[in-house]
């Protein structure tokens, strides 16, 4: 379970929810668990949780998208970064489950190809309608894409503090785009072409570069010689996510030199 | 014929239940109690719109 906690606090903000299910049916020995295990996790109790999805075993786990399908089955051991990452860049707003007023035609064309901008500039009259159906149909929509957005903003000031540029410029050009209409959008453009074209995220993407191409080559390497290939880059580039990784990984070839 | 009317009842009441697998849709199971980063949620479509990882599980 630690790699799990690690996982959450890494991505929940970016719009993944790691929720630990079971059907023990006593609270006071689940909660005094949850206690001993300081678990920093979402858990709920689902009476018949097992029998609901037909589960192979324990443990079992399972990636659900946004619209509520399941993407992945596997063990929890088999979570890690580079999964929850693909299953990010495919995050969208959910597909719209019920048949809105054909007013909002448009406004729901719009969501649907990922013109969320246009979407929500196409609904700003519709929110002040007479009709309370249209305006809730409106809000409805409204609702949807303000979380995304709130979603959107919120990783972004994660990737801001921890100094991971190249995914703050990767999320402000989608945003940029996707957002395109708004004020919002001209602000995101803005600050990835400013954060482009500094040093800053110039050596991320150095050290990504580098750190990669090293990864290739450290199973061929006296563990030695590794720790120190990945002390140096993590010295070159210490701000770096990159050089972060390079220095926890030189700390595991500390251990086995 | 008693019987198997009340084997038909069963049949018939019995909860459904779902084989979850990639491409299927997942039950909308209810939280009949939640801790953690789970704050007011009652039910998994309280999360459509995010990318969730269920774990099932059992305390050993």
């Amino acid at each position: 379970m630690p790699h799990l906690v690690e996982v959450n606090e890494k991505h929940r903000d970016k719009g993944v929810e790691i929720i630990m299910a079971t059907d023990v049916d006593k609270a006071p020995e689940l909660e005094k668990f949850i206690a001993d295990k300081k678990l920093k996790l979402g858990v709920a109790r689902v009476p018949d949780i097992y029998k609901l999805v037909k589960a192979q075993g324990y443990p079992t786990s399972y990636g659900i998208d946004v619209d509520g399908n399941c993407i992945w089955r596997g063990h929890p051991q088999q979570c890690n970064d580079s999964l929850i990452e693909g299953w990010l860049k495919d995050l969208r707003a959910p597909r719209i489950p019920r048949k809105l007023h054909d007013a909002l035609s448009s406004a729901v064309n719009a969501y649907d190809n990922g013109q969320y901008g246009a979407a929500l500039n196409g609904l700003e009259k519709l929110l002040k309608h007479k009709d309370e159906k249209i305006k809730a149909d409106a809000q409805y929509v409204a609702d949807l894409l303000n979380g995304r957005l709130e979603m959107n903003k919120a990783a972004a000031v994660i990737h801001r503090n921890s100094g991971d540029l190249e995914r703050l410029v990767a999320l402000l050009e989608a945003d940029a785009r996707d957002f395109s209409g708004l004020d919002y959008a001209k602000d995101c453009a803005s600050e990835a072409k400013k954060a482009k074209a500094g040093k800053a995220y110039k050596e991320c993407v150095e050290a990504r570069e580098k750190l990669t191409r090293l990864k290739l080559t450290l199973s061929a390497m006296k563990p030695a010689d590794a720790q120190k290939a990945l002390t140096k880059l993590s010295r070159d580039y210490p701000d770096t996510p990159a050089g972060k990784e390079a220095a926890e990984l030189a700390r595991e070839f500390e251990g086995k030199k | 014929m008693k019987t198997l009317l009340a084997l038909l009842l069963m049949l018939l009441s019995a909860a459904p239940s779902y084989a979850m697998d990639k491409g299927q849709e997942a039950p909308n199971f209810k939280f009949e109690a939640s801790w953690g980063t789970l704050p007011g949620a009652r039910q998994l479509t309280d999360y459509r719109g995010r990318i969730v990882f269920l774990e099932i599980w059992k305390i050993h």
